[in-house]
């Protein structure tokens, strides 16, 4: 049986490097490898012997598409580990900051990054030049949510007005309120966007993935809440390090994590969905229903369409906040410094985002660790590819290579930021 | 409606943050009255304000076109030619003005101001400017701020 490989070359990206291998035998995918070859960045050996309130601000800069994530999950575990909770309106402009972050992320690659894989496009510009309305529309929507990280983080990208134990100011009423015509404009398109991209043909394709995500008592996550699964995961997000295991593989820079015992899994926003359906909302859950959306979907190509539900969830809940806000009396809570250990999960547009904190009694960062989205679903990407091995070995070559493209987006990593990413070299060998 | 300048760049590159030094620079000085001053590393928000109809300033570093340190008032349809846009923006300058141009015609497009400051190139991982284009700061800001009291420059329609 001869064998085929597909061998992607340099991905060329904003946020990072990798290729693509994939080795076929007949129709079967005997080997996918997605390498990210960027190279490591050292967050966590940096914040070493940092004051653990600037980890706020320095893991921020790991991400210029979801610093909000960053910001979240290290205050949130900063104050695990100093006993510290934030709650009331400080709590709720935390959860508008995440509205905003979702809203400009989703959006952006719905539209901009993954659109152009179904309506057949190489890029972004051949889209607009046939959807003209829908781009600038989806632009409008991304502008709310901006906004919405503008006032609320002092800028859009990086924002510099959080801090662990709240924020350095907070807003006042009417400068949130001037966010809502904006936001409701906003609601409207992404209800159209979303009924656009509803009319898309999806490839036909699942697997039984163990999905994973936060899930809160009463609200869709962001910050808080258990970490479970759709295989049985319940756990404190404390208990993270002794279910779920990071390692080294040769071909990525990235870490490949594992649930002990099972293996890979998937977490962003299928993992949401799925888990969290029931929190979404009147509005939200009517828009997943009138585009035959229900938790049961294991197609991740459909991810598209969550994408779209919780942009609407998202900026739903973002007016809701805003109309009920009343100013905090102190804009952040007092902290104490003191030796611990600090833990926290927050749902960042792409899935869980884990942070751990070891402080000593000054307050200074003995050890940290940082599990992002993207490396918690590498290998779950590589299985997607591995099973996708049959549809790929009967398409040719440059049709395989968007395809596989195709697959690796539905993820949203940050590799995927440009929409053609891929060059395709077919080697044969008996 | 008032003007807006946009300061574009990256602080972790070196001399690319020229862009946000202006913008900064101009907030501390500007005048009450004076333009909106925006900054960002991401060029696509320049077709947010192509959607508002706004008279847009932009200011960034460039490679080529003259030494290091000079400020050149620049036309959108010189990017991509002799001068060379920075890509370490999230969208290109070069790529928002093609898109903006298929979103909503060539005129918005070129009725831009752009102001670059011819850099050497950009470094990756190094905060601050060198000397040569720290000293060009003011001189952009001093153009940026006289071109946005100013009709824009080559409106087409």
């Amino acid at each position: 049986m001869a064998t085929k490989t597909i061998e992607v070359g340099t991905l060329a990206r904003v946020e990072g490097e990798g290729a693509l291998t994939l080795v076929l035998d007949g129709d079967e995918v005997v080997d996918a490898k997605l390498r990210l070859f960027e190279p490591p960045r050292l967050f966590e050996a940096m914040l070493r012997g940092r004051a653990a309130v600037e980890a706020p601000d320095i893991t921020a800069r790991i991400c210029g598409i979801c610093p909000v994530a960053y910001e979240m999950s290290a205050c949130h575990a900063v104050e695990d580990a100093l006993g510290v909770r934030v709650e009331g309106s400080l709590r709720e402009l935390r959860r508008l900051l995440y509205c905003g972050e979702w809203i400009e992320s989703h959006i952006l690659h719905m539209v901009m990054l993954h659109a152009p894989d179904f309506c057949g496009y190489p890029d972004a510009m051949t889209l607009a030049k046939h959807h003209p309305e829908r781009v600038k529309g989806s632009l409008r929507v991304k502008k709310a949510g901006n906004a919405i990280v503008a006032r609320l983080g002092g800028r859009e990208i990086h924002p510099v007005n959080v801090k662990v134990g709240g924020f350095y100011r907070a807003p006042s009423r009417n400068e949130l309120e001037a966010l809502l015509p904006d936001l409701r404009a906003a609601l409207e398109e992404a209800e159209e966007t979303l009924s656009w991209v509803s009319t898309f043909a999806f490839p036909t394709f699942e697997r039984d993935y163990e999905l994973v995500s936060l899930r809160h008592p009463s609200e869709y996550p962001m910050n808080e809440g258990r970490l479970v699964s759709t295989k049985g995961l319940d756990i404190d997000v404390r208990d993270y390090g002794q279910h779920i295991h990071e390692e080294q593989v040769a071909h990525s820079t990235a870490l490949h994590a594992r649930i002990l015992a099972r293996g890979s899994y998937q977490c962003g926003p299928m993992a949401r969905f799925t888990l969290n359906h029931d929190k979404l909302g009147p509005r939200a859950t009517a828009a997943a229903a009138r585009v035959g959306l229900t938790p049961d979907n294991r197609n991740p190509f459909r991810m598209l369409l969550v994408r779209g539900v919780e942009t609407i969830y998202a900026l739903g809940e973002a007016i809701r906040i805003i109309e009920s806000y009343t100013p905090p009396p102190e804009a952040s809570v007092p902290l104490t410094m003191r030796a611990g250990e600090g833990h926290a999960i927050t749902e960042a547009p792409r899935g869980i985002l884990y942070h751990r904190y070891r402080l000593n009694e000054e307050g200074i960062i003995e050890d940290a660790q940082i599990a992002p989205p993207t490396s918690q679903n590498q290998r779950g990407i590589e299985e997607d590819l591995l099973a996708l091995g049959p549809m790929l070995a009967k398409l040719p070559l440059d049709e395989a290579t968007r395809r596989a493209e195709h697959a690796i987006r539905n993820y949203d990593p940050c590799i995927s930021c440009s929409t053609h990413f891929l060059t395709l070299r077919f080697e044969e060998r008996s | 409606m008032h003007a807006v300048v946009v300061g574009l760049g990256q602080d972790a590159a070196g001399d690319d943050g020229v862009g946000l030094a202006v913008a900064r620079l101009l907030r501390a000085q500007a005048p009450v009255d004076g333009p909106e001053i925006r900054e960002s590393t991401d060029a696509s928000l320049l077709l947010t304000l192509l959607d508002d109809g706004r008279h847009i300033v932009v200011v960034d570093a460039v490679v080529g076109g003259g030494e290091p340190g000079d400020v050149l008032q620049l036309s959108p349809g010189a990017l991509g030619d002799a001068i060379t846009p920075l890509s370490s923006h999230g969208v290109a300058v070069k790529s928002a003005l093609d898109l903006g141009r298929i979103l909503h015609g060539d005129g918005p497009v070129d009725a831009i101001d752009l102001v670059g400051i011819v850099i050497d190139r950009p470094d990756a991982m190094r905060a601050g400017l060198s000397a040569p284009v720290a000293s060009a700061v003011a001189r952009a800001a001093s153009m940026a701020l006289r071109l946005a009291s100013l009709p824009a420059s080559n409106p087409k329609e």
